[in-house]
């Protein structure tokens, strides 16, 4: 599917089928944001190529226990998206570790100014702001990770704006 | 036509030329003294030449296996990592012998004795530059390359308040101060690293573009805010005992894990504190290229020791020159410079720097345990003899 605006555009919108309200947390919301990424290939290439493993953790995400999603990036793809064990598996290089509140949070306000978050509400500014929002890794070379890819790991988050969210209770 | 030539469009006569002929004098001299080689070469091919024939030896690459491999792409490309996978093209000793241009892995053994030797390239050991990453980190870099002239929305720094305006453009004062520095550390011992080191010398050569790029980015941050401000003789101390460093493991020590791992931190500190768009752009982008070279510092300290002959004496140098290395980045990162900006803007303003400066103490902690964290990831503990403490050393807030 082509970019409506230019090639490379970090808020360009992607001709995809509407995939209808998604629900987050869920497979299914990961991989509709991964499809939206997919769209949005010209970008992801011009930020260059990524290569980890890493976890999104909801941590009252599944009736109020940790729920978890591992996805892995491959150059300019995510190829893989599994469900994961909430706790932390060595697999993973790092993961980001928030409430459901806090992912809510991001996620509207990341929608309401279509793709680009206030200050307040991009990975970086939460990830020092802990407890609240964590970035957990095994050792500090897995964690410098996020550091290194933080661009395209924003430019996913950006991406959710295409995606009609409903919120699990 | 008349000249129109006034007093005050005089300008001054020249001074002293410096001259060349010295230096001039001694390459002749030097190209002289190695007469005989020239000669052979001219000589040998001339007559060849002269006799109408080809030689064509070249043509046999059965020395090298040349056509039995052909190395496979991978997803992303043909990578160094898919090449070094053909024998022969991978191998790289443990210590170099070669001190030539000759690639590695082509047929120069025949011509061994009929090639220079450049005796600048001193750094033999493998264990001195390798790092388990420096090939992904390589090609890591080439492909995330970004441009400070296109890839910013530079209309978007206007509109600060003054205070916030001068915190920003020093703050961007203090970053083009250091940045270059980190350039020319590894453009020092570039010369000094021998050809088949081919893949530590391809991701030095990307830490230089990348160190030169930030310069480029925080200088047209300062101008476009307003200026450039005050520099740091604290932070110029710091970055002459960088490049002075005794050698390529300590200096790296201190540029890339030490002194870059605190600059990425503070690369984090300035897009949390960003105000503007653009400015949380420029964090961004300049915090993953500095993310590569901390970690390029980690594991090349970490080959280093698993592959010293001696570690327990090469460990103990190192706490040696750590010792030293953490007194100097504490007091450069002492200058009001550098903290009293990062503190305006934490705070949000002039008014708010004891504020600012409570959570710079927060950051600093933070800061520190990472620097230990990758010391651990590097086989190397530093946390009995860190001589930086893990609380701000002159306190959350200071009396203005």
């Amino acid at each position: 599917m082509a970019i409506v605006k230019n090639e490379a555009s970090a808020t360009a919108t992607p001709q995809m089928a509407d995939p209808g309200p998604v629900t987050f947390p869920s497979q299914a919301w990961f991989e509709a944001l991964v499809a939206v990424m997919r769209d949005n290939v010209a970008r992801y290439k011009q930020l260059g190529y990524a290569d980890c493993v890493m976890q999104f953790t909801v941590t009252d995400g599944d009736a109020g226990k940790p729920w978890s999603i591992r996805l892995t990036f491959d150059t300019y793809d995510v190829t893989g998206i599994t469900l994961a064990s909430a706790t932390r598996e060595d697999i993973s290089d790092f993961a980001f570790e928030a409430p459901l509140c806090v992912w809510k949070a991001v996620i509207e306000n990341t929608a309401k100014n279509h793709g680009r978050p206030d200050h307040e509400f991009t990975l970086n500014y939460l990830s020092m702001r802990e407890p609240q929002f964590t970035v957990a890794a095994e050792d500090q070379l897995r964690r410098d990770y996020l550091f290194r890819y933080k661009q395209t790991m924003q430019q996913l988050i950006n991406d959710s704006h295409h995606l009609k969210t409903e919120f699990r209770q | 036509m008349g000249v129109d030539v006034t007093v005050d469009k005089l300008k001054p006569l020249p001074g002293d030329t410096p001259s060349n002929a010295a230096a001039l004098d001694k390459y002749e001299r030097d190209f002289q003294s190695h007469g005989q080689v020239w000669g052979e070469i001219l000589q040998k091919n001339f007559e060849r030449l002269s006799a109408g024939s080809y030689s064509l030896q070249w043509m046999n690459g059965e020395a090298n296996g040349w056509g039995s491999q052909k190395p496979k792409i991978s997803s992303r490309g043909l990578t160094y990592n898919d090449i070094n996978r053909v024998k022969g093209s991978g191998e790289i000793d443990e210590v170099v012998s070669w001190k030539s241009f000759a690639p590695r892995g082509s047929i120069r053994e025949p011509y061994k004795n009929m090639m220079p030797v450049l005796e600048n390239y001193d750094v033999l050991h493998k264990y001195d530059v390798w790092s388990d990453n420096v090939m992904p980190l390589y090609e890591e870099a080439v492909a995330r390359q970004w441009s400070a002239t296109r890839d910013i929305p530079w209309d978007d720094v206007n509109g600060l308040p003054e205070d916030l305006a001068k915190a920003s453009c020093q703050l961007s004062t203090f970053l083009t101060e250091v940045e270059f520095a980190a350039g020319d550390f590894p453009a020092k011992w570039l010369y000094r690293i021998p050809q088949d080191f081919l893949e530590v010398k391809s991701f030095m050569a990307t830490q230089i573009m990348d160190e030169a790029r930030h310069q480029e980015v925080f200088r047209k941050r300062a101008l476009m805010g307003g200026g450039l401000m005050h520099a740091t003789p604290g932070f110029e101390w710091a970055l002459k005992s960088i490049l002075d460093a005794p050698n390529h493991v300590m200096g790296t020590f201190l540029l890339n894990l030490l002194g870059e791992g605190l600059v990425l931190s503070i690369f984090r500190s300035g897009e949390m504190i960003a105000k503007t768009h653009a400015d949380k752009e420029i964090f961004r982008l300049c915090m993953q290229d500095e993310a590569r070279h901390v970690s390029y510092g980690v594991l090349q300290f970490k080959y280093f020791l698993d592959n010293h002959p001696n570690r327990a004496q090469a460990e103990e140098e190192l706490h040696r020159f750590a010792d030293l290395g953490e007194q100097i980045i504490m007091t450069a990162f002492s200058e009001a410079t550098v903290n009293e900006p990062v503190a305006i803007l934490l705070g949000g303003g002039l008014k708010n720097i004891d504020k600012g400066m409570e959570g710079l103490g927060k950051l600093w902690t933070v800061f520190i345990e990472e620097y230990l964290q990758r010391c651990d990831r590097a086989g190397f503990d530093r946390r009995a003899r860190c001589t930086i403490p893990m609380q701000l050393p002159w306190g959350g807030s200071v009396a203005a």
